[in-house]
């Protein structure tokens, strides 16, 4: 039998990440970050690769395939043309560009090679929007899809039509229509985003956030900057924009007079919160910036409509994959999926750069060996496990007193506490004592076997409470998470249950699985379920079944039978500028810090007291 | 370097070139950060290698501690700055991979948190900021605690004096060729914007024209 093992990889723009297939299996993938503990780590992934292939018992050498994520050179050319075409302003940008370009990114044939010890011939390399196409479609249950992606920028392309399908037992990814930059969609959002106070490429999540709180007054403008094109996809107007010199100064004069205000200062509090009823009370200024948001946010979801219309028709599919960072919008594609001509929508549970290295393992192996079409698909819980046992036999060394000191600023420990710890015998009792804790209002740390590949905390790397309960989520909010309080956490409904609460207009798809989705919740279950609710009467729910994650699923109905509703408020278990927790050291770090009631990691439970 | 060297070489950059400039300032507090934030990975990564629980929950301390320095520095950057820290990444590497080379992580903790506290405590001296005064002295509290610490950690593992002054010897070496290699980099680097500046006046002029009508062809498969 010939065993083929393809190492997928994905780095140096932002996100880092390894994934291992072997025989068409996806057997483990994990972004970078979450080792390195460097939220967004662009590096080489060296860990997450060291994890991936200690997981598989797999040595570098035995790797058929080194798939890397993007062609080096043809992005080198757009590097180079960018800082060319903005002379005389880009000596920075061309400096910098060529430093690293030529020093390091434009070998990473050698760099790979060089690094896991294997002959350079191992080393592949595809188009960027190819290794999305692939990421979207390869793991979905499709034989045949339209695929959009939509990013910042690849090599060239910033957005792509790709029809794929099977030929010959092999997957096709057939380009049909690309956006170039400097025409980026992506850019578009980022550029709005710091214009909004938050940092382009990790704060887009804020201004989704921020946009319901707005109208959408300046949308007019807004489509003046960016429209379709019939050609090219995309058309952005560049005398709004400068992504030429983007991190420098992303701001151009017609952009500012169009808006007819200045950025937010990062320092400027936003006065919008999610659990408050009724319109916010905020100064005429900070409403401005709600208004921007909500612009940008309306026009991103009619282009992304359109895109998709376009994906449609070219393809003749009603089988509709997304990928790229754009796809991380839940707003704009749970808007995709009320168009009467999408008939399924595939999102993977890590559409951005952190799954490309997916794509491109996948990928790798299909080109190498075939793929049956929609047979082995992928689930978010393909990140490291760890066990608990040495962690528990720590605790009672633990010296919480001392730890005062590091507490978030909102919190102080009692007085005197001390943390107790116990390992039931049975996980029954584990999930009984974790769904009382909820119902009672306690906030509940909860971490299980693999984490989630991907941004979205899924039920084994999650914070929980009840849904219902407004108090416990500002507690949440401020002696946690340290969050801002216009942005609204998720929701995570067991199965059986979610027709009660969500309205959705067609039934369950996979990202509604995984929080790919926003989704209006019905008028008369709001109460239940306010403290995840949006402030538009939406959330991002994770419709969660026995297959999909058991112990989780077992979890929401506990507490259901407490509570009358199987579901909880679901929150990355990460305090705000980290990266998800991955090993019980880093979760009992965080709960030392912060004001989580109870810890559960596999089966260990500590509590405060 | 002798002290009295190293100490006028801090006043110097903290009194003249962060005075001359919030720039240089701001890029030093983000490398303070980025540094405080690794020393807490290398802190957790040897947690993972430890077995003694007592130890592990001392380290977890640590760790802990580590990252609040971290934040302290970006606290102080963030009021300076019109946006904030985004952290600098790291390639981690970790300073000793194998479960049998703990005991020499101890020592270079030891002689790091040593030459840590050192500097911060020149850079203390020559501050002028109170804030950035009363962050260095709550910090230094704790670097001469983990400098006692690491010591501590290492009797306990049985080291003898011998065999910590010769491995300490060894470790003090490898970080003054480190830093001569950095030295070296900064120069090239320096050497390098000044060639490709000039390349950039001579040549983007031509560049740019074509640059701005250049495409490049997608092809399908891999290669
Ligand atoms: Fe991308
Ligand atoms: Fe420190
Ligand atoms: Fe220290």
């Amino acid at each position: 039998m010939v065993v083929r093992r393809t190492l997928g990889l994905s780095y140096g723009f932002h996100d880092a990440s390894a994934a291992l297939v072997v025989d068409g299996v996806l057997v483990a993938a994990a972004a970078e970050e979450r080792f390195s503990r460097q939220k967004h780590d662009p590096n080489f992934p060296a860990l997450s690769v060291r994890w991936c292939l200690e997981k598989a018992g797999v040595a570098a050498s035995e790797l058929d395939a080194i798939v890397y994520h993007e062609d080096p050179a043809a992005t080198f050319t757009r590097v180079l043309a960018s800082s060319l075409a903005g002379f005389p302003d880009t000596r920075r940008e061309f400096v910098a560009g060529l430093k690293v370009w030529l020093g390091k990114k434009l070998w990473v044939r050698n760099d790979i090679s060089k690094r896991l010890d294997v002959h350079p011939d191992l080393v592949r390399t595809l188009r960027h929007h190819q290794t999305h196409a692939a990421q979207a479609f390869l793991g979905s249950p499709f034989s045949e899809a339209a695929v959009l992606s939509v990013d910042s920028v690849g090599e060239w392309e910033t957005a792509a039509i790709t029809h794929a399908t099977y030929e010959g037992g092999r997957p096709a990814l057939k380009p049909l229509a690309r956006a170039e930059f400097p025409d980026s969609l992506g850019l578009v959002y980022s550029t709005f985003t710091a214009f909004l106070g938050f940092v382009p490429m990790d704060g887009e999540c804020s201004t989704m956030a921020l946009a319901a709180f707005g109208r959408p007054v300046f949308a007019d403008e807004v489509r003046k900057m960016v429209r379709l094109d019939p050609e090219g996809l995309i058309r952005v107007d560049q005398d709004y924009f400068n992504f030429r010199n983007f991190y420098a100064d992303p701001f151009t004069p017609r952009f500012l007079a169009a808006l007819g205000g200045k950025p937010r200062s990062f320092k400027d509090r936003l006065p919008f919160d999610c659990l408050a009823d009724g319109p916010s009370e905020a100064p005429a200024d900070m409403n401005f910036y709600a208004d921007v948001a909500a612009s940008i946010q309306l026009v991103f979801e009619e282009l992304m409509v359109g895109l998709a219309k376009r994906a449609h028709e070219s393809a003749g599919s009603a089988n509709l994959c997304l990928a790229g960072g754009g796809a991380l919008n839940c707003v704009a594609n749970a808007s995709l999926l009320k168009q009467p001509w999408i008939e399924r929508l595939y999102v993977p549970p890590d559409p951005g750069d952190g799954g490309a290295s997916v794509g491109a393992a996948l990928y790798g192996d299909a080109l190498q060996g075939g793929r049956t079409p929609g047979k082995v698909g992928y689930g978010p819980y393909t990140g490291a496990a760890f066990d608990e046992t040495r962690d528990a036999a720590l605790l009672p060394h633990a010296k919480p007193g001392r730890y005062r000191r590091f507490a978030v600023r909102g919190w102080q420990p009692r007085p005197g506490e001390t943390w107790t710890s116990e390992r039931p015998a049975d996980f029954g009792a584990v999930i009984e004592e974790a769904a009382a804790a909820i119902a009672d209002g306690k906030i509940v740390g909860w971490c299980q076997g693999a984490a989630e590949s991907g941004p979205r905390a899924l039920g084994n790397r999650s914070i929980l409470i009840r849904p219902d309960r407004l108090e416990t989520a500002r507690r949440l909010s401020t002696q946690v998470k340290l969050r801002e309080p216009y942005r609204p956490y998720a929701l995570s409904i067991a199965e059986e249950e979610a027709g009660k609460v969500l309205s959705l207009t067609k039934a369950v798809q996979t990202p509604h699985r995984w929080m790919q989705l926003s989704a209006p919740v019905r008028p008369e279950a709001q109460a239940s379920v306010r403290a995840a609710m949006h402030v538009d009467g939406t959330t991002r729910p994770q419709v969660c079944s026995r297959e999909d994650n058991e112990r989780y699923h077992s979890l929401l109905k506990a507490v259901g039978r407490r509570t009358g509703l199987s579901a909880v408020l679901n929150t990355s278990f990460n305090e705000s500028g980290y990266p998800i927790v991955g090993t019980p050291l880093e979760a009992l770090a965080m709960y030392a810090r912060t004001a989580m009631d109870l810890l559960v990691y596999n089966g260990l439970v500590v509590r405060k007291t | 370097m002798p002290t009295w060297l190293e100490a006028l070489r801090v006043k110097l950059l903290v009194r003249l070139a962060w005075g001359l400039s919030k720039s240089r300032y701001l890029d030093s507090l983000r490398l303070f950060s980025a540094t405080e934030a690794d020393s807490a990975w290398q802190l957790l990564y040897a947690a993972d290698k430890v077995d003694d629980p007592a130890q592990r929950a001392d380290l977890l301390g640590q760790v802990l501690e580590e990252t609040h320095h971290a934040e302290l520095f970006k606290g102080l950057y963030n009021e300076d700055s019109a946006s904030p820290l985004v952290p600098a990444k790291y390639e981690r590497e970790a300073l000793y991979w194998d479960k049998a080379e703990m005991w020499k992580f101890f020592i270079y903790c030891y002689v790091g948190e040593d030459a840590a506290a050192t500097r911060f405590t020149h850079i203390r001296d020559a501050a002028t900021d109170p804030r950035l005064i009363k962050t260095l002295d709550s910090i230094l509290a704790d670097e001469v605690g983990h400098v006692h610490g690491a010591r501590e950690f290492i009797n306990e593992l049985g080291i003898s004096e011998e065999q910590f002054q010769r491995e300490s010897g060894l470790i003090r070496w490898r970080r003054r060729w480190e830093a001569w290699l950095r030295t070296g980099r900064n120069v090239t680097d320096l050497a390098s914007t000044g060639f490709l500046s000039a390349v950039y006046w001579v040549l983007a002029p031509l560049g740019a024209g074509i640059a701005r009508r250049r495409r490049t062809a997608s092809s399908a498969g891999w290669s």
